[in-house]
């Protein structure tokens, strides 16, 4: 296995609201492997944005704050770093995307005013070669007719553009990890295929690795070369994609795979497409036990006991789940 | 399933009343703001019979006296009690406050809503005549209409509500063509509902709140703006306690050093408006689900 | 060109808000109940002679529609009446005295604007910390104080107690003399000619009432500039630029500040309209010499003309003034479209 670039272990990460403390990151491990693609799959709500933005370090506080938990990148400890240095640390080794390219662009200054700004920042290099650099990035994205995409404004330019821009501002300074929160799924289905393979274009150019944030399995599947499930805030389970495409362990992932309908399947009106009964536990509540014990067709006594540890199977493939020990 | 339960029963509780108030009482500069009203309604209502002296009793045996125990706000240049003016004058400042707002509201807001939810030629014109009102700057308006009605307490009042209605005319016009847009709007108009009806049991009603907000904080301005028209001699007439008109008549005493005639008014109007915006800001923070940042 | 049309399109748009203006003030100084010439005349000279003299003098002898129709006659040969009051032409006395509020308003927009904006980022990046709340006292009491007490208020503290302010008496201290008229505006005509000493006096006049009419409109501007600040941070375009390790006082003044300004910016046509309004109250107490005192002194006096022509007079400073907002905003908000 290649060397793990990024390393997560036992991130819990809290928000005090008014409705009481949620524990929207409750128990993350992960590893994202050097040059190859981590995708982190589940629904929404699951933990998945938080967690990448813990990564970051740009969980707003107050309410929510990093309560536990070590985030390894290259021997240091992100969450023991100071701000300054943390901020040293972002787009420059990790960069990240958002979901929603319309509006993560500032509206009132030009497109290549705000790459230079981020270009100058992280390679200490005049304006004018800030410039060209900017040029190059959005030639590498694909952008037609870069020169003038310049000086124009985010509201110039279609959707799908600007997540080609963010794309370049993010990879700009050749960082070492990318993290993309759902980067295609506010973007048309046709946009969305050309986004995700130059996302695995520019990985394979650059070196980088990437963490992919999606709710989406097909995505998984084309894109990840592991992948990690959530569900309730935890990692449920960890392995690289051919096994767990094979041999789904989680009873959740194994509902999970079950409630895509297959292409194949001869489809017929009595016939039902097959959903996870129930509903996810709220982040608000802190559950006796295994979080998926109210919607798991495996369930036995130790599950609404003892919540089940991460446990490496084999290699490679660990998973939380009383039935795997 | 009881987490279902559970969760519908907390959003109707966001929606009551009840929750709404106990939220805006935890808002403590509301509170704040609700206490000084309270003290201003106390005064508005039984000002005079709070009063230690007659307000219009003059004494010049005890004129400009500083404040003392026996006059705690001082004595003004006839020898009337500083104290007893300013309460007995709460209920000319404040009810000028009020009927200014009502006039504004009463006359500007049915014009919005109808303006909003009709559009087209109405709306055009509805907004180019509050345009032109909009072209005065406010204190000029309401100085031109004063002077053409003659001064008086209740003319500067109507000056004031006059130059209120496009305010409230905007804020309900906007409100209106947002409630036009909703979809339960939208499906009352394909079902057949009269306009009338419409307006009256869906557009209205949702436009009440930022109407309300609206309405609070104007009360407070409109106490210094009435205070400003009687300070230039075009509101109340001498010898009314309204609070503006006696920092008018102390205003020649104060470079030689009786301050007090001038100070405390100020003192009571600055109490007044803060009270309204505080209450018209808690409201709105209440109302406002997206300011109630968690 | 597109500036070129909007522009022309916005001042025939103007036009006819000002004939509007025009007409409602018109109406309601001449229609509305109460006898100008009786006013005048007062009842020891009410003889039908006088009466009828003074009517004509006036122009009352007419029916009203003819009236109004001689006064934009007047109005359009630049001819805004006879002050009775003041004994000149209406339009050379609101001439020689606007510069005296021009700078005077000026003055508090300036104070206003360098002290506000900071004020606001630093109450809106410190919300509900110590400088927030320091910061909104001053607000609070900003907004809720009558102009006029305020004033009076600053001469007490700083003129009869401490001693710093010169008297309210006007725009430069007795023993100076006035500079040879170039602009009307003291602090520019004074170091035109070289007189240092009445420079350092005209501005020392302007001190207090400067403050006295920007306090007001500087609370708002903070509270308003703060509540932009709080919201334009939240939005999606800060997080990217914290993603990208953006420093904090970069965000705060390039990329927050700009966008959380252009509400406010919206509203500057209307907060100089407050000036304006404000400047009324202002000059009545420091006694300034300005178009504002000559407002009072004409209501005062029942001097129609003067009140009427001052009126006008504002009702066209505040349309420009409008319009040159108008045109700012494309220049400063790149997503507002000319139509």
């Amino acid at each position: 296995m290649t060397e793990a670039l990024l390393e997560i272990r036992n991130l819990h990460t809290y928000f005090k609201t008014d409705e009481g403390l949620a524990r929207a990151v409750d128990g993350v491990d992960l590893i994202v492997p050097g040059g190859q693609t981590l995708g982190l799959v589940g629904e929404s709500g699951c933990g998945k944005s938080v967690t990448a933005l813990s990564i970051m370090r740009l969980i707003p506080d107050p309410p929510g704050r990093i309560v536990q938990g070590e985030i390894m990148l290259e021997g240091r400890d992100l969450l023991k770093l100071t701000e300054h240095e943390m901020r040293r640390v972002r787009g420059k080794t990790i960069a990240m995307i958002f979901q929603e390219p319309m509006t993560a662009l500032n509206p009132v200054y030009r497109i290549g005013s705000q790459m230079a700004e981020v270009i100058q920042l992280h390679q200490k290099v005049g304006r004018t070669e800030a410039i060209n650099r900017a040029l190059e990035m959005l030639n590498k994205v694909g952008i037609a007719d870069p020169e003038r995409r310049l000086n124009e404004y985010p509201h110039e330019i279609s959707g799908g553009m600007r997540q080609r821009v963010l794309i370049a501002m993010a990879l700009s300074s050749h960082p070492k990890l990318v993290i993309a929160d759902e980067p295609t799924t506010a973007l048309d289905v046709t946009i969305q295929a050309q986004i995700l393979d130059l996302i695995n274009a520019l990985k394979d150019e650059m070196g980088t690795s990437n963490l992919l944030i999606t709710h989406d399995l097909g995505v998984i599947f084309e894109m990840a070369q592991w992948v990690a499930v959530m569900y309730a805030g935890k990692v449920v389970e960890y392995a690289s994609a051919g096994d767990l495409f094979d041999r789904p362990l989680h009873p959740y992932t194994v509902g999970l795979m079950e409630s895509i309908p297959h292409i194949d399947q001869p489809v017929s009106p009595d016939k039902m497409l097959k959903a996870i009964p129930g509903m996810v536990p709220s982040m608000f509540t802190e559950v006796e036990g295994c979080s998926f014990q109210d919607r798991c067709s495996y369930v036995f006594d130790r599950c609404r006991i003892e919540e089940p540890q991460f446990i490496a199977v084999n290699s490679g493939h660990r998973v939380r789940c009383w039935l795997h020990v | 399933m009881r987490e279902m339960e559970a969760e519908q029963k907390t959003r109707t509780d966001t929606d009551s009343l009840r929750y709404k108030f106990k939220l805006f009482i935890k808002n403590r500069l509301a509170l704040v703001g609700l206490i000084i009203l309270a003290v201003v309604f106390v005064l508005v209502a039984f000002g005079p019979t709070l009063s230690p002296y007659d307000a219009f009793g003059t004494d010049f045996a005890v004129k400009l006296q500083s404040p003392s125990s026996a006059h705690p706000l001082g004595t003004d240049n006839y020898g009337r009690d500083v104290l007893s003016r300013i309460f007995s004058g709460a209920r000319h400042t404040l009810l000028a406050a009020v009927i200014s707002v009502v006039i504004g509201l009463v006359l500007g807001a049915p014009l919005g809503v109808i303006s909003g939810y009709f559009g087209g030629k109405v709306d055009l014109i509805s907004m180019r005549g509050v345009d032109i009102l909009l072209s005065f700057p406010p204190l000029i308006l309401a100085m031109a209409i004063v002077s053409g009605l003659g001064p008086s307490l209740l003319n500067a009042a109507v000056a004031i509500g006059i130059s209120y209605i496009p305010i409230f005319a905007r804020v309900a016009r906007s409100r209106a063509v947002q409630v036009k847009r909703t979809d339960y709007v939208q499906s009352a108009i394909a079902l057949g509902s009269s306009r009338a009806r419409i307006i009256l049991t869906d557009v209205l009603p949702n436009s009440m709140t930022p109407l309300i907000v609206q309405a609070t904080i104007y009360t407070g301005y409109g106490i210094l703006w009435v205070a400003a028209l009687s300070f230039i001699g075009l509101g109340a007439k001498l010898p009314t306690p309204e609070w503006g008109l006696m920092i008018s008549e102390g205003r020649q005493y104060i470079i030689t050093g009786e301050w007090w005639m001038t100070v405390f008014p100020g003192l009571f109007i600055m109490l007044g408006v803060i009270g309204f915006t505080l209450i018209g800001d808690g409201i709105r923070e209440v109302t406002n689900p997206r300011l109630r940042l968690k | 060109m597109d500036l070129w049309r909007y522009f022309l399109r916005r001042i025939i748009l103007t036009i006819p808000m000002v004939f509007g203006a025009l007409v409602i003030m018109f109406t309601v100084t001449r229609i509305l109940p109460g006898d100008p010439v009786m006013m005048i005349l007062g009842p020891a000279h009410a003889s039908p002679e006088n009466i009828a003299s003074m009517r004509k003098l006036m122009g009352l002898d007419h029916s009203v529609p003819v009236q109004f129709i001689l006064y934009l006659g007047q109005l359009l040969r630049g001819d805004l009446g006879f002050s009775y009051h003041a004994g000149n032409p209406v339009s050379q006395e609101l001439l020689s005295r606007f510069p005296a509020t021009f700078e005077l308003t000026t003055f508090a927009f300036i104070i206003m604007v360098v002290f506000s904006l900071p004020m606001g980022v630093v109450s809106g990046y410190y919300r509900n910390k110590t400088p927030d709340n320091a910061i909104s006292v001053f607000t609070v009491m900003g907004i809720s104080m009558p102009t006029f007490w305020l004033g009076l208020l600053l001469i007490y503290i700083f003129f009869y107690k401490l001693g710093l302010a010169p008297p309210p008496m006007g725009r430069l201290s007795a023993e100076v003399e006035f500079p040879a008229t170039v602009t009307g505006l003291l602090l520019v005509d004074t170091l035109v000619a070289g007189d240092f000493q009445a420079f350092l006096s005209a501005l020392h006049q302007l001190i207090l009432p400067g403050v006295t009419l920007a306090f007001f409109n500087m609370a708002i501007i903070v509270r308003t500039l703060k509540a932009d600040l709080i919201e334009t941070l939240e939005e999606d375009y800060i997080r990217t630029a914290k993603a990208m390790g953006i420093g904090i006082r970069k965000i705060l003044f390039r990329h927050a500040f700009r966008n959380a300004l252009l509400p406010t910016v919206t509203m500057l046509g209307a907060i100089y309209g407050s000036l304006l309004g404000g400047a009324v109250l202002t000059e009545v107490v420091f006694s300034w010499p300005g178009v504002g005192l000559y407002a009072v002194e004409s209501i005062t006096y029942l001097d129609y003309a003067g009140l009427q022509g001052f009126i006008v007079f504002y009702v066209v400073i505040f349309a420009i003034v409008n319009l040159l907002v108008d045109l700012s905003y494309r220049w400063i908000d790149p997503r507002v479209r000319l139509d």
